[in-house]
């Protein structure tokens, strides 16, 4: 038996290195320091790319690491206790990128024994990360190169065993789309940020993991006490029911009734063929199962069948809001087996869906307007609504095809190459496509799409029921609501338990540090979560601009479209932001933050925070913050709760 | 599983829960929990006498004498008698009901039935 | 009559719950629909995603019976 470091108080303890180059496996005792100061997942991410990453490493070369990191909570009893965090330099936004995912395998790893798992290199030939407890190799991937994800799961553990948790990349991150993701569990996504895309550069296949072991926590009684009472305390919740029904998908109809929902490519916000890709039409329509991930009883997974005419009968799990929305009602579909069918193409061939719903969309609206034609794609059209065009293209973007090309960087490198305007509609911010929400008649996310350290993503920070409750015509203290968010959001994903939960059933922050201490032990507090949090968002902002060197606010702009284009119909028709509210917007935001004008965080901000070394490092190259005429504001730890909450 | 193996063993581990959850997928895309009926057939082939039927119903495993050999897994219908490397003696659910408490779905539930007293 | 308004998470706030921490107690004049009621208490249903009456999606314009439980359900705060 080789070494196996007994963890406790959460963590399973061991962290592997692995020079996927060399083939080179090391273990190592997992650094409990480290996770407390950066709290894992998310947190501990950035802090090792911050450290070793060379600043001009290309996010697809051999200096990039790929890191997997299960996170203290993961594995433990606790609700929706089953994330893992991905992590390397984005290939899509050239900054810090972090993408977790549910399902099994967070747990799993845990279960073996590894905490985190950090990969550096390129290995000469397709190959997968295989740990069965004790054992860790690198395994020939060969016979499983070129299989879809949806594919080549069971084909492994058919190969391996129905008892391992795999985690696979399509032939679009073995291609290079930037954009690419990881599938797990027969459709779940570590989807954004091109995680998909630096494994394949690094011709890492596959994720293969059995663990029968346990994790030791730091007072399992308490825990099982509190975590009990909340389990018994939910199942009731009036939330839970129409969850466990809907998933997600229940509220297509909401953001359609409030005009912000994304309409061919945000062209405007009310999509007039709504029912036919409702939560309803889903449950009617596709459903098969529900699905849960490990140690959730929302079970919001919907595993679904999509059907379509000449079609063979496709299995998926989905589509979630954000694929129904962005494959939906922004690419102009009306059927919810179109949607489906959409949904399982993308996560066969590895290709996040939301980026996914985004480039194709935009391509879509450059065929519209006469930008690309059919010469450009191959002799087929490009029309609203077309599962067939939209299927052709993805195919012709996989494989980098002709123009496929100029579209596997996503949709702000596409644009560069098609110019003519273009980039006005390409909706991203620093290379990352859009959320499915309109933001244009809710300014506090669209700010959220602007400040986003991972670009146009609703994951940090979600304000539509808070702009609908302060005014949509109102920017004026939006800021410090989307600060707020942005530091206990990215918590979960610091945790590696599913904010969904946690969030949409009344548990207060508090309960969740309570559950937290009872893991670890740590004996922390709310605002010292909260504290660690933007002490991380701060880092991230450090290592984008180190390694994108220009002032800040640079990069913090959506594209023209979000104030030239006024909603042309629905609800809000008429209605839209000037560039005036947009930069008084990101004006607050920054004085919320205690960076300066120009986007660039502060000494005291950073000596506040302990990230010193962050403030020498872009001083270098002049981009530290200019010092604070009023000092470190006070909004910045301010616990804000918003009326809407 | 999760409340199964803290409540015998103090220990978050599902590999060590006396009841287990089928994944069938891609086809059909269903879930089947497996739980121990208390069929007895264990304690018929168990060797040792290592397995006895409480008042209850519930088939307990005498663990100083079990010597793990396994031999009541292949009778096991549902396959829910599980071992593990890190104990000598085979896991065996003894109906403590925590599993039903829990679960959301009622996809595991307890059904009560008359039974006769073994003598 | 009487309903009864369950609402959690964003809404339970807005609802102003009166029988327990989720629950609120109205007494309705005549026949009215969730609409109206929902006006009569001042929530917005702006802030409704999903209305659910005995198990069954309704709508704002559906009127309930007396000793009903109207649950609403506020969108995901990001899904």
């Amino acid at each position: 038996m080789t070494d196996r470091f007994t963890g406790s108080n959460g963590l399973a303890g061991t962290t592997l290195r692995i020079n996927l180059t060399t083939g080179e496996i090391k273990r190592y005792p997992t650094d409990e320091k480290l996770m407390r100061e950066w709290f894992g997942g998310r947190g501990v991410v950035a802090k090792i790319l911050y450290d070793e990453v060379p600043r001009d490493a290309d996010p697809l070369g051999p200096e990039n690491l790929f890191i997997i990191s299960a996170g203290v909570m993961s594995g433990c009893f606790i609700p929706a206790g089953a994330k893992i965090g991905f992590g390397s330099v984005s290939p899509l936004t050239n900054g810090h990128g972090d993408s977790n995912m549910g399902g099994h395998l967070g747990p799993t790893l845990k279960f073996a024994g590894y905490d985190l798992v950090i990969m550096s290199g390129i290995s000469p030939k397709p190959v997968y990360l295989f740990i069965d407890d004790d054992k860790v190799e690198l395994r020939d991937a060969s016979q499983y190169w070129g299989m879809g994800s949806l594919e080549c799961e069971p084909a492994m553990k058919k190969d391996l065993g129905e008892d391992f948790e795999i985690a696979t990349i399509g032939p679009a991150g073995e291609n290079g789309i930037r954009f690419s993701c990881i599938t797990h569990d027969y459709g779940r996504q570590a989807g954004r940020t091109g995680q998909g895309a630096v494994m394949g550069s690094k011709k890492l296949k596959a994720i293969a993991v059995r663990g029968t072991g346990g994790i030791n926590v730091h007072d399992l009684n308490k825990l099982t006490e509190q975590v009990t009472a909340i389990i018994k305390r939910t199942q009731t919740h009036p939330n839970m029911a129409p969850w466990q029904k809907y998933g997600t998908a229940f509220f297509i109809e909401w953001s359609n009734d409030n005009a912000v929902i994304p309409t061919r490519n945000f062209q405007t916000t009310y999509f007039e063929d709504i029912k036919g890709i409702s939560g309803d039409a889903l449950v009617e329509k596709c459903l098969i199962t529900h699905k849960a991930c490990f140690g959730c009883w929302m079970n919001c997974g919907k595993y679904t069948k999509a059907v379509l005419p000449g079609k063979e009968t496709v299995y998926l799990e989905g589509p979630e809001y954000e694929t129904g929305a962005l494959c939906g009602s922004n690419l102009g579909m009306t059927d919810i087996n179109q949607v489906a069918y959409l949904n399982w193409l993308m996560d066969n061939v590895g290709m996040d869906t939301m980026s996914g719903g985004g480039v194709v969309a935009f391509a879509m609206e450059c065929f519209q307007r006469g930008l690309i034609t059919t010469d450009h794609l191959e002799g087929h059209t490009l029309n609203w609504g077309s599962v067939e065009d939209a299927e052709h293209f993805i195919d012709m973007v996989v494989h980098r095809r002709g123009i496929g090309e100029y579209f596997s960087g996503g949709t702000k490198r596409a644009a560069e190459k098609i110019g003519r305007g273009s980039e006005k509609f390409a909706m991203q911010v620093k290379g990352q496509e859009m959320s499915g929400y309109d933001g244009r008649y809710a300014p506090g996310m669209l700010l959220s799409y602007m400040t986003c350290d991972i670009g146009a993503h609703h994951n940090r920070s979600w304000t539509i029921t808070v702009d609908m409750a302060e005014g949509r015509d109102k920017v004026e203290g939006r800021a410090k609501v989307v600060v707020y968010l942005q530091h206990i959001r990215p918590l979960f994903d610091c945790w590696c338990i599913c904010r969904l939960f946690w969030g949409e059933l009344d548990i207060e922050p508090e309960e969740i540090v309570e559950s937290l201490n009872h893991i670890t032990g740590w004996n922390i507090d709310a605002a010292e979560a909260f504290k660690t949090s933007e002490k991380i968002w701060n880092l991230v902002r450090c290592h984008y601009l180190e390694r994108n060197k220009a002032n800040g606010r640079t990069f913090d702009y959506p594209p023209a479209r979000s104030w030239e284009d006024k909603i042309p119909t629905g609800p809000s028709a008429g209605k839209g932001l000037t560039k005036e509210q947009i930069e008084t917007m990101l004006d607050e935001y920054y004085a919320c933050r205690g960076w300066d004008n120009d986007g660039n965080p502060s000494r005291e901000v950073l000596h506040d925070l302990k990230l010193d070394f962050a403030a020498d490092n872009i001083e270098k190259i002049g981009l530290l913050g200019k010092p604070l005429a009023n000092g470190i504001p006070a909004v910045r730890g301010e616990r804000y709760k918003p009326k809407a909450f | 599983m999760q409340i199964c193996a803290i409540g015998h063993y103090q220990e978050t581990n599902p590999k060590k829960a006396a009841l287990k959850i089928e994944a069938h997928f891609p086809q059909p895309g269903v879930y089947k929990p497996k739980v121990c009926t208390q069929c007895g057939k264990c304690m018929e082939i168990c060797p040792e006498g290592a397995i006895y039927r409480r008042d209850d119903g519930a088939y307990i495993v005498l663990i100083e004498k079990c010597t793990n050999c396994g031999e009541c897994i292949p009778v096991c219908k549902p396959g829910v008698v599980f071992q593990h490397r890190d104990l000598q003696h085979v896991i065996i659910c003894d109906n403590c009901f925590k599993c039903t408490e829990l679960c959301n779905t009622g996809a595991i539930t307890v059904h009560t039935r008359l039974v006769k007293e073994s003598k | 009559m009487t309903v009864f308004i369950r609402a959690g998470g964003q809404l339970r706030v807005r609802l102003k719950p009166d029988v327990d921490h989720y629950t609120r107690k109205v007494e309705v004049d005549g026949e009215k629909t969730i609409g109206e009621i929902l006006k009569d208490i001042s929530l917005d249903p702006a802030y409704v995603a999903l209305i659910h009456v005995d198990g069954k999606i309704k709508d704002l314009a559906f009127k309930p019976s007396n000793g009903q439980t109207i649950t609403l359900q506020p969108p995901v705060s990001g899904g």
